[in-house]
């Protein structure tokens, strides 16, 4: 406890004010929410219009790209130099790994409920008390993506490697998620690669909750998340090597 | 003489390459120990061993007659190190990145303000304690590395290489505060490849090459055992010593 406050809290200042997770975490999905809306706006109705559609998919697409921001959030004292300082200081492993964990999902989780907040009240989108479920979900998705983030940061020792072994997951998440354009389950393979991105399920418990005021699936993934998250920090703190910030 | 640091029969391999072959040698309270020795002797790694950074393949380290394994984190907080390269964050300015690292050895209030003020005081950055390192020239870099590593009033610092790369006004500013420190009670280990700086500081040589230790004597005692090689200067003893053939492994 001694030093997990003082990390923790230096962790909290310098996610707060790192202008990149602030960019793709609020501005670059608020914009484009904003284009993709733009652009399809003729495709949607004036109920259901293409930004009410674009806010609710594109936000947790951009809180899965977290992923890679966090990774390098877990590099940092490597680039900083201050790696040897923290570990040559009397801190735990686990008082390192905890506290970049708190801090990327404190500021990521905010980062979610803001843009989602923003979004809503621009354009208008009719949450009809799902507000806070969708909140929630967000939130503990933020926790899952620094679980996953932290990990692997410190799984891989070269981040260009680690980006590219991200970046097209992610993309195909996305695109088959529904994040940039809707996805019909039209034929078997199409259904069965919906299946494996974990998008499909966020948004489809998103709409159920907005506009069938259903949370069941909503509910379940929240608790997925969490105990997916405990696990992988778990994992992290017992598999942390020092070499991975070295 | 107070022994507060016992090295025994030290090993450490990599990649099946013995990097430190079994030293052995003692600090006593109040030395500056001028660490010295060619690239790739194996100083960087045994640094790495004494902070605990990595364990030893064989022998044993001890703090004050304890194996310092048995109690890392007493020991750690006795220790500081100045590393080579600069290690604090761009970010924060100088008073904060001395309070935050002083912060990690359970310093808090008025105690933490203190010694951060103290530290930025004795090495001279107290009027810029506002200001952030982006701004600092090099020497005030190398000072405000100094000063994040002695905040918490270590008993053993460790120094690798503090005054690299600056002019000779700021080196011979740390090399004040080195002595200063070293007066007040702090046990140096000092690394370094300007023999003259050794020559001024230290109080005792302790010299490495190819993993293990030439030369662990005073420094007077080690310029009179080598008079007869015609001369007094701690650089040609060295070379002497070690040759001068090129050294292009990291250590």
């Amino acid at each position: 406890m001694h030093t997990f406050l003082p990390l923790f809290l230096l962790g909290l200042r310098k996610r707060s004010k790192d202008s990149f997770i602030l960019f793709y975490n609020i501005l670059f999905p608020a914009i484009i929410i904003l284009l993709l809306g733009y652009l399809t706006v003729k495709s949607y109705s004036k109920e259901f219009t293409s930004y009410h559609y674009y806010t609710l998919v594109i936000i947790p697409f951009c809180a899965l790209m977290g992923i890679i921001t966090v990774a390098y959030v877990a590099k940092e004292d490597k680039l900083s130099n201050t790696s040897c300082r923290l570990l040559t200081a009397p801190i735990s492993n686990a008082a390192l790994v905890l506290a970049k964990f708190l801090s990327c999902f404190i500021v990521l989780a905010l980062c979610n409920i803001i843009t989602l907040g923003l979004s809503v009240f621009l354009y208008q989108l009719p949450m009809n008390n799902s507000f806070v479920p969708c909140a929630a979900l967000l939130t503990m998705e933020a926790a899952v993506v620094t679980g996953i983030g932290l990990y692997l940061g410190y799984a891989f020792h070269k981040m260009e490697a680690l980006k590219n072994f991200l970046n097209l997951p992610i993309v195909l998440w996305g695109l088959f998620g529904g994040s940039f354009f809707p996805i019909a389950s039209n034929t078997l393979t199409l259904t069965t690669l919906r299946r494996f991105s974990p998008l499909t399920y966020i948004n489809r418990s998103i709409f159920e909750a907005v506009y069938d005021n259903r949370l069941t699936l909503l509910t379940f993934l929240i608790v997925i998340f969490t105990l997916f998250s405990i696990l992988l920090l778990f994992l992290t703190i017992k598999q942390f090597k020092k070499e991975a910030i070295l | 003489m107070e022994t507060i640091l016992k090295v025994t029969d030290l090993k450490k391999s990599y990649h099946g390459k013995e990097v430190v072959s079994g030293i052995s040698f003692q600090v006593f309270k109040k030395d500056i120990i001028g660490f010295i020795g060619p690239n790739g002797a194996g100083k960087s790694t045994t640094i790495n061993l004494l902070t605990a950074l990595f364990p030893p393949d064989t022998g044993q380290i001890y703090y004050n007659q304890e194996d310092i394994h048995n109690n890392l984190k007493s020991y750690k907080r006795t220790l500081g190190i100045v590393p080579q390269d600069l290690a604090f964050y761009e970010d924060l300015t100088a008073y904060d990145n001395v309070s935050f690292f002083c912060s990690l050895y359970r310093y808090r209030g008025k105690a933490l303000k203190y010694q951060v003020k103290e530290a930025l005081e004795f090495v001279g950055l107290w009027d810029r304690r506002g200001d952030y390192p982006t701004t600092f020239s090099g020497g005030m870099k190398r000072r405000l590395n100094i000063a994040c590593a002695i905040a918490h009033s270590p008993e053993l610092l460790i120094m690798d290489e503090p005054t690299v790369g600056i002019d000779p006004q700021s080196r011979n500013h740390i090399l004040e505060t080195v002595n200063t420190l070293n007066q007040r009670g702090t046990t140096i280990i000092y690394i370094s490849h300007y023999m003259e700086e050794i020559e001024t500081l230290c109080n005792r040589i302790l010299l490495m090459d190819k993993g293990t230790i030439l030369e662990d004597t005073q420094k007077t005692d080690y310029k009179m055992k080598y008079k007869s090689l015609g001369t007094g200067s701690l650089e040609d003893i060295f070379l002497k010593l070690t040759g001068t053939a090129l050294r292009d492994a990291n250590d």
